[in-house]
């Protein structure tokens, strides 16, 4: 069994630091530096947990650290919008996990059954249990079935929400290339907080971009339950800009006061319903249901009565089970949003915590980034930034904002550009 | 992918080692550093090499690195993204993040 050499912190209370320092001299004789050592579970190997496998093994090789993914392969949500609107294969958006088992983790696909926060394990359906000294838990998101009424499993058939990649991406672009000339296609985003603030309104601009080329005489309607959205202003500029936008342009938002709050929706008539009462039909309808953190969280206890996960916002360690730590979508990270940045931002962050720890040594202070571009157009780029510091009430934006407004071509095709980028970047940076 | 020949895996082995002990300080703990610099190479590329027309960092003296941001920050520098980035950092953190950079150059 490996020796836990995060004791050391009990020694340093007991020694001092000094004293420490030497023994540490003689346990770990002739090594340049003290590695650290154990074994680390990672669920769910998405933005958050790739990543914070990929840097707990590029700072401490020496850890164990056994990753446990349902699927063979990752499909990204970011740029899933532009498979929709034809302008990429879903070949470009997905990813193996042979980069990170060539760094040494250990990759299982199964799927987790349980989590033992006592006894510290975790089983899976295939009838193992893996042991851990931390776990890390990135899972990302469930759906609220029935939030909406109407809205089960099986109406995502029949109205996908292509709000995780892969089949259900190509669903929706399959509909949108069947629909005739003229229809209407509805969006209906969940109410906040959910997975990518800005995706339902990339998405109508990348529908948008395929209708105007293919469909022009189409329509899209955004029934939105929420009263603002992400990069507002920004998407609103280029939708004039591109495509008109309000009741005579291609693209009208409804927002929730005014009739967007979907209450119930009909798979026979295509239609979906607020609450105070509009009906509105839709050919196309892309249905995103209401969310909380993934069902293995919440049936683990680890979820507050909102149905996320409340951590310590500075390591990332549940606020209900020692050595456990959750990361992305599924947590509450202060001022964070649900993006896969985000989400690597803070396994970064739980990398530094977990191998620091691991040394028995203090982990850097914290310090976080989210970028986040959306394409209005293939050559139209906006974006999202921010820089965040762990303050007394959480994780707390120090600067950043959304793209400034009235910007010439150039500019808006740059971001453009960086969003390709970035995005050939982070993926690097996950599975590389 | 391509067969990996074992001397490449012996300078492969070198390096890691090497960025390792660059982002790790002698009692085991993740630099601030290496931290901060791993924010930036979410669009920067893995240790700060590059990607597509995202420039890289890790060829960059330390000094630029940090007379850059601080041109991103007062607005001297043209930028789209980065000088919303960059009000976010201290000069300090400015300092540390890039001398992780020249410390992990090869």
């Amino acid at each position: 069994m490996a020796m836990k050499k995060y004791d050391r912190r009990e020694f340093i209370k007991l020694v001092g630091a000094a004293g420490a320092v030497s023994a540490t001299g003689l346990l770990w004789g002739g090594n340049v530096f003290a590695g650290a050592s154990g074994k680390v579970v990672v669920v769910g190997a998405g933005f958050g947990g790739a990543t914070c496998a990929n840097y707990l093994k590029r700072w401490s090789p020496d850890i164990d650290v056994t990753v446990i993914e349902r699927d063979t392969q990752f499909i990204t949500c970011p740029f899933s919008n532009e498979v929709i609107g034809g302008d990429l294969e879903i070949d470009a958006i997905t990813h193996s996990y042979e980069g990170l088992k060539g760094r040494g983790v250990k990759i299982v696909h199964d799927e987790v059954t349980g989590l033992d926060t006592a006894a510290k394990k975790v089983s899976l359906k295939g009838g193992d249990s893996v042991a851990y000294d931390m776990l890390v838990l990135s899972p990302g998101i469930s759906f609220k079935w029935g939030a909406v009424k109407n809205d089960k499993e099986a109406t995502s058939k029949a109205m996908p929400h292509a709000w995780q990649a892969g089949e259900q991406t190509l669903m929706l672009r399959d509909q949108l290339r069947a629909m005739k000339d003229g229809g209407t296609v509805i969006i209906v985003p969940p109410p906040k907080p959910f997975r990518c603030p800005p995706g339902p309104y990339e998405r109508a601009s990348l529908i948008a971009h395929y209708l105007k080329v293919n469909k022009p005489k189409s329509k899209i309607l955004i029934v939105d339950s929420n009263e603002s959205h992400s990069k507002q202003a920004a998407f609103q500029e280029g939708w004039k800009a591109l495509y008109g936008y309000g009741p005579d342009g291609m693209i009208e938002w409804v927002k929730g006061t005014e009739g967007g709050q979907v209450e119930s929706v009909d798979i026979a008539n295509m239609s979906v319903t607020s609450a105070f009462g509009e009906t509105y039909k839709g050919d196309v309808i892309n249905l995103i249901p209401h969310q909380h953190a993934n069902n293995l969280v919440h049936e683990a206890g680890l979820t507050n009565s909102d149905g996320w996960c409340d951590v310590n916002q500075g390591t990332f360690e549940s606020k209900k089970a020692k050595d456990v730590f959750v990361l992305g979508d599924a947590c509450v990270a202060g001022a964070m949003p649900k993006s896969g940045h985000s989400a690597a931002s803070q396994a970064k962050n739980c990398a530094a915590v977990i191998v620091s720890r691991m040394a028995g040594s203090e982990p850097p202070a914290p310090t976080y980034a989210n970028t986040c571009y959306s394409l209005i157009a293939p050559s139209y780029g906006i974006s999202v930034a921010a820089v965040y510091q762990l303050k007394e009430e959480g994780i707390t934006n120090v600067s950043g904002g959304v793209s400034p407004l009235e910007q010439d071509d150039r500019f808006r095709s740059k971001e453009a550009k960086y969003a390709r980028a970035w995005y050939k970047s982070i993926t690097a940076d996950m599975f590389g | 992918m391509p067969r990996i020949t074992p001397l490449i895996h012996v300078i492969a082995a070198g390096a890691a080692a090497w960025a390792v002990s660059a982002a790790v300080h002698a009692d085991g703990a993740v630099s601030r550093g290496a931290l901060l610099a791993a924010m930036c190479d979410t669009c920067h590329g893995p240790g700060g090499s590059g990607s597509k027309s995202i420039p890289a960092l890790n060829d960059l003296d330390a000094d630029e690195i940090v007379e850059t941001m601080k041109a991103f920050q007062e607005g001297e520098e043209d930028a789209t993204i980065m000088d919303r980035h960059a009000k976010g950092y201290s000069e300090e953190e400015l300092k540390a993040m890039a001398a992780h950079y020249a410390k992990s150059a090869k």
